[in-house]
């Protein structure tokens, strides 16, 4: 159920994103769209290559410093090591060339034991010889006063009695043993050793102590912090005590944290820690027999000049870069949617009306496109002459139906007649005339409709009998059998009357009185169909003036008054369809019978709209095939 | 399609200005950095080191130029003010100043507080009442204060009728005014007579002379530290007929001196705090125009001779290298 | 558009415009570097140079002298004159950690374009000849050694006493600053030099360095005491705070007076010169630090005023050589303020 739901919503999101898409798709222009989406893409790609190439620029300087921290302070812990190493050799050298060789009441002890510390004085700030009860026996540089220290109690002195096989050194400290003339505090690395002295007979033990000046060790620390930039260094114990840190006098405030005891825990190598917060990569190495580590601190970010610089002209070059794919891309758009709009502008100067050449440019599609409108249009106009000339014909045709309706021939005869009947004082069959051709005429014209009763147009051939037999003087008979059912239904006006017409010039017209000239029309309903038939005993024809009869269209008797029968013919199937006609048949001397068959359609106003309606459409047909 | 072209030349406009502010940045080298001013008297004297290790550490942790006058005695306001249109003219952001002595030094000070910002160390303009220029410095009175208590804590009678000699800094400084005042207030009620007080004027070579013809006393309590250090070198040969010697000091020969037993105590102001924090302060300011300087109060330690080389004050000894 | 530009321009052309001057009177600023701060002689030097620069002050020209110590650290020192350079001054006078590495204090001034009086310690002439505003004050230890010889020489010669062992020759000790220093080798071998061109014969029983220190000369001297007793007819001292420390190690000997040797020593410092006074030393030369500081005062107010006069007026107009002098008891009275 939830799955469904779920799609369901996925559905509705998916729709309500397209639905989105297209309305900024619909709302802007094609270039619009193509720009937008374009600087989108090259945004997008620029800031990323942008971050890409700043990121790796920034690890590489990293890895740079990293490296840089290993080597200089693999060369510092050299130089520390050679510093302590030569202190180391001073205390032996005190050790084993003088105490050891001299006794220590001895003149040339004395001497010898200032010239060494006056030859060492730059790196040494004191020598020291004390007994084993801490009395002093030797000291340089002879100061004046020593203080009142419990020598024995002091660190550097345990430690030297206890490891008898090692120089025991110190971390630096301030130099508190003899007074100093300057009133200032030297802070000296403390070396110390168990060492034998001749005193006269008795050897004795005593302690060496070989102050070493600590600034031989700072300064170098100096030097490499100084040169070293963001990343700087600090000497610790193995604890973690700190003894040399450029920031010494914050962290011991407390201003600053410096988490050495960590650090100290390593092994030498290169780790990364948090420091102060700040992801930080350290270098740890170990300094030879104090077990001192020396650790260089790379700060995450290291931020040199260069690397602002860097940040900035890739951002420049960014800039410049989507500057001119801006350009570009513009170019672009323009030259994709100048042909869609160019064409676009054509098609709408062609809708308000002014005719103007489609524009045919761009891409293949484009082309095809513009050739596609430009064909459409000419058929349109093609179609559009076709329509005008069609209803030109239309209306000629009507015209000419109207026309034919009122028959000038037959008019003019029959208003002959009258005139003659008028003159010849006949007036009732005057008025029968004039009112019979009235009824024709009306008839004729039914207002203009094309479908009319079958009553009616049978009162329509009524009439013209009527008046044609006048004329003919009653040389024929006439006799309308006509079903009653049949005469509700709807024919299409003026096909009996021709079919009389013919039957009476080409059949029973020129028949005398007394040879029983007769026409029958007949009006039968068999099944859905009704049959109307006009039968003379004529003089008939051959089978091929029948065939002639039907196929002749343009001819129209010229004493005849009405259409031919063709015309009966097509307006019949036009109306009805291609089943139903005209039909003739015919034995020469023996007579003609012309058949009209339509269906059995009662008679409706509504049924009479439909009927014409359709008979229009069909018209259009038969003309279009013509 | 009108629009679309504005749209279009907008953007390359902006982009080109854009550029030009990053390519501009590039050639130009680091020259942003701030120069902060520091004047205190006599610059060179190695009592400053401290201080100026502080001041150096905070302007090289926030990138700023420090600048440190170079000064003689400075006596009065005109000599301090002379200092400060030099600095200015020497295209400085902000000044660390101690005030000079006297009361026109506000004043001046006020002229100077709309050009740039600068912040007071060691000791407030002598006023009566606190400046409301923001501050770095020990409390003065209580630097006094602590004196007196451990004056009373030491002897044996609680000082009851004990002579006491005071040597002065220069009159006409809140330093001066408010250490004596912490004194005397502390000493009320302690049974101790305040036998005689003594101004020191730098540079007057014999002051121990005088301060030993003076009148005899048990105590010497010495409230400058240049005075502490002149009077202070000089009481090994007994001079001072046995009195001893308590004092405020911020020199590492003052702390000599007492490692030496020529001093009984000292009061030691964390002068290394003081330039640090001041310094911080003022990077803060130069960072941020609106911000308000917070004062500080620095912390003040006091010493006897058993306290020395603890640890502790190896390591407060360290900010004087 | 035009309007925005030209308001900005102007906006930020303004400030500058702003830029009154002040400053009315004119101030030479002094910047004086000492190679340590407890040299008394060289204090004492800058002591008189202050005096003397005041002295200088006009109405319309101040004079402000700063003084600032290096920790006999040459590196120290020119991060030190770096920052009195920025600091602003006018004149420097330095006296170097190390006289053969002056190019770093030169090429800062340089430029900066700012005068240098190098005094009391020596930079080499190629390192002087660099640029033509460097200057040099001091004294020749030649000279000194000299003097000291001839003083020795004449006391002797009058005064044939001091040869107690009547051996014809004069024994002697000999107190040396430091091993490899320039003065100390200087003094020592002038003087040495000049007695026997004096006619004196000598032997030497002992040579020791005492660091230029009377703490450690007087410690030394004890254990020469302890070694040679009175055999010890002269003192030859290269300056004298060690011949003062001798005096005490003799003082402590318990000697009586004609048992103690002849001291001579160098700089001419007040204790030294009350010695002299009471008889228990009998000659220095006397280190004119006056002189000294006023031609600094004079070439500095020279300089800065323009004039070149006292420049035209030294020797390759760099050096001034100030001139030692000997002092004994018939003169001492004269040097004693």
């Amino acid at each position: 159920m939830d799955q469904k739901k779920n799609r369901k919503k996925k559905h509705e999101k998916r729709n309500t994103i397209q639905n989105m898409m297209q309305n900024i798709s619909a709302w802007m222009d094609i270039q619009s769209l193509l720009m937008t989406v374009l600087s989108a893409m090259t945004i997008v790609t620029t800031i990323v290559m942008g971050l890409l190439i700043y990121s790796r620029f920034k690890m590489s300087v990293k890895e740079t410093a990293i490296s840089n921290a290993e080597s200089r302070i693999e060369s510092t812990v050299d130089q520390v090591n050679n510093e302590l190493r030569n202190m180391r050799q001073i205390c032996n050298a005190v050790n084993y060339n003088i105490v050891q060789e001299y006794d220590i009441s001895d003149q040339e002890f004395s001497r010898q034991f200032s010239l060494l510390y006056e030859v060492n004085n730059d790196k040494l700030q004191s020598m020291a010889l004390y007994d084993s009860d801490g009395k002093i026996i030797a000291a340089e540089p002879v100061a004046t006063r020593e203080k009142n220290q419990k020598v024995t109690e002091q660190d550097w002195y345990k430690s030297a009695i206890d490891e008898i096989e090692n120089i025991h050194i110190s971390t630096p400290h301030i130099q508190d043993l003899f007074e100093n003339e300057t009133y200032q505090y030297n802070w000296v690395v403390s070396l110390s050793s168990l060492v034998d002295m001749n005193h006269g007979d008795t050897p004795d033990s005593g302690v060496l102590l070989v102050d070493m000046k600590y600034s031989m060790i700072e300064e170098v620390l100096d030097n490499l912090n100084e040169a070293a930039g963001e990343t700087y260094y600090y000497l610790c114990t193995d604890d973690g005590e700190i003894l040399y840190h450029p920031r010494k006098a914050e962290i011991d405030r407390g201003f600053f944290t410096e988490d050495s005891s960590t650090a100290a825990g390593y092994a030498d190598g290169t780790y990364e820690i948090s420091v102060n917060g700040v992801k930080s990569n350290i270098v740890v190495n170990s300094l030879s027999y104090t077990g001192w580590k020396l650790v260089g601190v790379v700060p995450e970010g290291v931020q040199t000049a260069s690397i602002n610089k860097f940040r900035y002209y890739i951002i420049a070059t960014a800039i410049i870069l989507l500057m001119m794919l801006f350009v570009v891309n513009k170019i672009m758009a323009r030259k994709i949617s100048k042909p869609i709009l160019k064409l676009d502008e054509s098609v709408k100067s062609y809708e308000t009306g002014e005719k103007t050449e489609i524009y045919i440019g761009g891409a293949s599609e484009i082309r095809h496109l513009a050739y596609s409108v430009q064909n459409s249009y000419k058929q349109i106009e093609q179609l559009m002459e076709e329509i005008i000339r069609q209803q030109n014909k239309r209306r000629k045709s009507e015209m000419d139906a109207l026309q034919s309706q009122i028959n000038p021939h037959f008019l003019y005869n029959t208003l002959e007649s009258i005139t003659w009947m008028v003159e010849a004082n006949k007036n009732e069959e005057a008025v029968f005339m004039i009112s019979e051709l009235a009824k024709l005429l009306r008839i004729s014209l039914s207002k203009g409709k094309t479908v009319i009763r079958i009553s009616e147009e049978l009162q329509h051939s009524k009439s013209y009998m009527n008046i044609q037999q006048i004329r003919y003087k009653d040389r024929f008979q006439v006799e309308f059998l006509i079903d009653k059912n049949v005469e509700e239904c709807c024919t299409v006006k003026l096909v009996v009357q021709p079919l009389l017409e013919n039957a009476i010039y080409y059949g029973v017209g020129n028949m005398d009185e007394d040879e029983g000239g007769k026409i029958i029309v007949r009006g039968e309903q068999k099944g859905n169909d009704i049959f109307l038939s006009v039968e003379d005993n004529g003089m008939g024809m051959s089978q091929e003036v029948v065939d002639n009869l039907l196929t002749n269209s343009e001819k129209v008797p010229k004493h005849g008054s009405g259409v031919g029968l063709i015309n009966v013919h097509t307006r019949i199937q036009l109306m009805f369809g291609k089943e139903y006609g005209l039909k003739i048949y015919s034995e020469p001397d023996e007579g003609t019978k012309a058949v009209i068959h339509i269906p059995a359609i009662p008679y409706s106003e509504e049924k009479r709209g439909e009927l014409e309606n359709q008979n229009r459409k069909r018209e259009r047909v038969e003309d279009e095939k013509k | 399609m009108k629009k679309n072209k504005i749209t279009f030349i907008l953007t390359e406009l902006m982009l080109i200005v854009l550029a030009a502010f990053f390519i501009i940045r590039i050639f130009s080298d680091n020259e942003s950095m701030k120069r902060v001013a520091v004047i205190v008297e006599d610059s060179g004297d190695k009592r400053w080191d401290a201080l100026l290790n502080g001041l150096k550490q905070s302007a090289e942790n926030n990138n700023l130029h420090l600048i440190i006058c170079n000064t003689d005695l400075i006596e009065s306001m005109e000599d301090e003010e002379e200092l400060i249109n030099e600095q200015l003219q020497n295209n400085v952001d902000a000044f660390v100043i101690c005030p000079a002595p006297g009361k026109e030094t506000k004043t001046m000070l006020n002229r100077l507080q709309g050009e740039k910002p600068f912040i007071l160390i060691n000791e407030d303009t002598y006023a009566e009442e606190p400046s409301g220029y923001a501050t770095v410095k020990p409390d003065n009175y209580k630097i006094g204060q602590m004196l007196a208590e451990r004056l009373i804590q030491d002897d044996e009678e609680q000082l009851e009728n004990k002579k006491i000699g005071v040597i002065l800094g220069k009159a006409e400084t809140e330093e001066n005014v408010n250490r004596i005042a912490g004194l005397k207030d502390g000493l009320e009620g302690s049974g101790c007579e305040i036998s005689w007080e003594y101004n020191y004027a730098r540079g007057n070579q014999n002051t121990s002379e005088i301060i030993a013809s003076k009148k005899q006393v048990d105590y010497l309590v010495i409230l400058d530290n240049w005075a502490l250090e002149e009077v202070g070198e000089a009481a090994e040969e007994n001079k001072y007929h046995g009195a001893k010697i308590y004092g405020v000091g911020s020199s590492e020969k003052a702390i000599v001196l007492l490692d030496n037993q020529n001093i009984e105590c000292l009061v030691v102001p964390d002068d290394y705090e003081t330039g640090y924090k001041s310094m911080n302060e003022i990077a803060k300011k130069l960072r941020h125009s609106f911000y308000k300087m917070n004062s500080c109060e620095t912390e003040v330690r006091i010493i006897n001779k058993e306290d020395l080389y603890s640890k502790d004050l190896e390591r407060f000894l360290y900010s004087y290298e | 558009m035009a309007v925005t530009v030209t308001l900005i321009i102007l906006i930020l052309v303004l400030p500058g415009c702003n830029q009154k001057t002040k400053r009315i009177e004119n101030t030479l600023r002094v910047s004086v570097v000492t190679y340590t701060h407890d040299d008394p002689f060289i204090n004492a030097t800058v002591d008189e140079l202050k005096e003397e620069l005041k002295k200088r002050e006009t109405e319309e020209r101040k004079i402000i002298t700063s003084v600032r110590s290096a920790d006999n650290d040459q590196k120290a020192q020119n991060e030190i004159v770096e920052e009195m350079i920025d600091a602003g001054c006018d004149i420097l006078c330095v006296n170097l950690v190390d006289r053969t590495d002056p190019t770093t204090v030169i090429r800062l001034a340089r430029q900066n374009d700012i005068p240098v009086i190098f005094f009391n310690r020596e930079p080499v002439p190629e390192d002087l000849s660099q640029w033509n505003q460097l200057y040099y004050v001091g004294c020749e230890a030649k000279q000194s050694g000299e003097m000291q010889g001839e003083i020795a020489a004449d006391y002797i010669k009058n005064h044939p006493e001091v040869d107690r062992n009547q051996d014809g020759r004069i024994q002697y000790i000999l107190l040396e600053g430091e091993a490899g220093h320039q003065d100390a080798i200087s003094r020592t071998d002038s003087s040495v030099k000049t007695l026997i061109e004096q006619g004196i014969n000598l032997e030497k029983l002992s040579y020791l360095f005492a660091d230029w220190n009377r703490g450690q000369a007087e410690n030394r001297m004890n254990q020469i005491i302890s070694q040679y007793g009175t055999e010890v007819e002269m003192v030859i001292s290269n300056n004298d705070e060690m011949a003062l420390g001798a005096i005490e190690a003799y003082k402590d000997a318990g000697y009586n007076r004609q048992e103690w040797p002849i001291i001579f020593g160098i700089d001419g410092l007040e204790d030294a010169l009350e010695a002299i006074q009471n008889g228990t030393m009998q000659g220095t030369v006397y280190n004119d630090k006056e002189d000294q500081a006023g031609e600094m005062a004079r070439l500095a107010v020279d300089i800065y005023d323009g004039k070149n006069q006292e420049v035209q007026s030294l020797q390759e107009e760099k050096y001034y050589v100030s001139q030692y002098r000997k002092v004994d008891i018939s003169n001492v009275e004269d040097f004693i303020k």
